[in-house]
């Protein structure tokens, strides 16, 4: 565990375990013995919530799971521990999705990357990166976590 | 004599100078007496209401006055009997052949010799033009704004649901299989599903990719109409259908679902008393599919009619949200479809008939907005 310090996602239910162990950090590592032959996925968004219960569904569903919530820090721990598969919202502070995206697929061709968003109005970033030759597959928020794990097994599985 | 003549014809002079300027003026120029009996019209006033000045002078001013603004000329009459002006007050006022025009008017008295008011003066200018730009401009705001809110609203709620939606099912896939919680999880989940898809569709506009699949417009009205049948039933309202065979139309089928829902919505709203929704299905050569959804129900006014595609524009009062219009039109565009709508209020042909046009995969065109919103490849 790299947790030095920890907080609920729910302060006022500390009892769930699940996710008792996040670091406040923009950017950490969860892993646990058993997901370590696993493949990595890198969830980022900067609305904690979605990054922090994503990654646990994601943990529970056995990968192995990094959370980031902002572009940068997000790129910064994939250019460390070189996830297969990064789930990133796309208007975040710093550095917005498609600029991760881009960053990730030059640096990591072979890490696959899903932009999720739930803003209308992002047709300008998406027009951006298709303008500079890039273009990824864009899921709308809000989304059944089933079909993101869905949508991630049948990348790595 | 001369001397006697000349004042004289000064004044005739300076009253037919008066008259020409009147009578050549842009502006329609109308007196009456105190009754609001027409004394005066000149030309302008002939091309603004209709009226040539035999039809009109002797008869009342309330000719050219819309019925429902008849209480608006008492109150000016009174105005001019106790010497008051009325400046630039816009109003309505009605042509000869029917058609309502908006007049700017300016109201003076007419005094005789001794100062007694004797009637007034109208200025009546058309301001149709100027009032049709100002709501057209006023719609255009309300259109960004309505963007503006859409997009504000969309971040707003969809990240918050986002999230809800993955605690309930972490929460569901938590808890034990004899929990009594469970089933209020379930429950809460598929609510959670519901709402988030209702939130996509109208809060979003792009939507997950997905693959066009073939529509078989019989199969799915039926679908639908059987999920509406217990409503139906309950406000005798008959469903007529008549379905063309039709070549394959590959399209969302939920975006498709989303449309007609909308219209059959619409359409059992419009018939409290009951009525009949006829369905027709119509292929177009090669082109596409023509649906036409028309109800017996009460009709949409005129003066509505062109603002029913806008957001959160209804005429349900508090029981519509103004967006199924909406949704429809922006849900047919995404498909390279049309959707128009047609209505009458008067009986025995009252009823609203919306025409909805789909082409086939292979007509529709190429748009950036939806190369976006598909799953994309690298270029």
């Amino acid at each position: 565990m790299l947790a030095n310090s920890s907080l609920s996602i729910w302060a006022s239910d500390p009892g769930f375990n699940g996710i008792k162990d996040v670091e406040i950090d923009s950017a950490r590592e969860q892993s646990k013995e058993s997901t370590l032959n696993q493949p990595t996925v890198l969830v980022v968004d900067d609305e904690e919530l979605i990054a922090r219960t994503m990654g646990e569904i994601l943990r529970r569903a056995g990968f192995k799971t990094l959370i980031a919530f902002d572009g940068s820090a997000a790129l910064e721990l994939a250019l460390r521990s070189n996830p297969a598969f990064v789930l990133t919202d796309v208007v975040m502070p710093k550095m917005n999705g498609v600029e991760l995206a881009i960053a990730i697929r030059n640096a990591l061709p072979k890490t696959e990357v899903v932009l999720l968003s739930g803003q209308a109005g992002i047709t300008d970033i998406l027009e951006d990166g298709h303008g500079r030759g890039y273009s990824f597959e864009l899921i709308a928020k809000p989304v059944h976590p089933e079909k993101i794990l869905e949508r991630i097994r049948r990348a790595l599985c | 004599m001369d001397r006697e003549r000349t004042p004289v014809s000064a004044t005739e002079e300076a009253a037919f100078r008066l008259a020409a300027i009147v009578e050549s003026s842009d502006d329609a120029i109308v007196a009456k007496n105190l009754d609001g009996i027409v004394t005066n019209w000149n030309h302008a006033a002939v091309k603004l209401f209709g009226y040539f000045p035999e039809e009109i002078i002797g008869q009342s001013i309330l000719t050219i006055i819309p019925s429902e603004l008849h209480g608006e000329e008492r109150e000016i009459l009174r105005k001019i009997r106790s010497g008051e002006k009325i400046e630039h007050y816009e109003t309505q006022r009605v042509r000869k052949d029917g058609q309502s025009i908006e007049v700017s008017l300016t109201i003076s008295p007419i005094r005789d010799r001794n100062g007694n008011v004797i009637g007034s003066s109208k200025i009546a200018r058309d301001i149709s033009q100027r009032k049709k730009m100002e709501r057209l401009l006023i719609r255009t705001e309300k259109i960004a704004a309505t963007g503006r809110m859409a997009a504000l609203i969309a971040h707003e709620i969809n990240n918050p649901l986002d999230s809800v939606l993955n605690l309930v099912y972490l929460a569901r896939t938590t808890v034990r299989a004899n929990d009594p919680a469970l089933q209020y999880l379930v429950t809460a989940e598929k609510e959670l599903v519901r709402v988030s898809h209702i939130a996509r569709k109208t809060l979003g506009y792009y939507r997950d990719p997905g693959t066009p699949v073939e529509i078989r417009l019989e199969e799915m009205f039926e679908e639908i109409l059987t999920a509406w049948n217990a409503k139906l039933v309950s406000r005798h309202i008959s469903v007529d259908c008549e379905y063309q065979h039709h070549d394959p139309l590959f399209s969302n089928k939920d975006d498709l679902i989303q449309i007609f829902l909308n219209l059959i919505s619409n359409a059992v709203d419009a018939m409290p008393q009951g009525g009949t929704i006829k369905i027709t299905t119509h292929q177009q050569g090669n082109s596409g599919i023509e649906i036409v959804i028309r109800d017996s129900g009460v009709g949409i006014q005129a003066n509505v009619l062109e603002n029913v595609f806008d957001a959160f524009f209804t005429t349900k009062g508090q029981s519509g949200t103004g967006i199924g219009l909406w949704v429809a039109r922006h849900l047919a565009e995404r498909h390279g479809g049309s959707i128009s709508l047609s209505s009458q209020t008067e009986t025995p042909v009252n009823g609203t008939t919306v025409k909805l046009f789909f082409p086939f995969q292979e007509n529709v065109p190429a748009k950036e907005d939806r190369s976006a919103q598909r799953r994309m490849q690298t270029a």
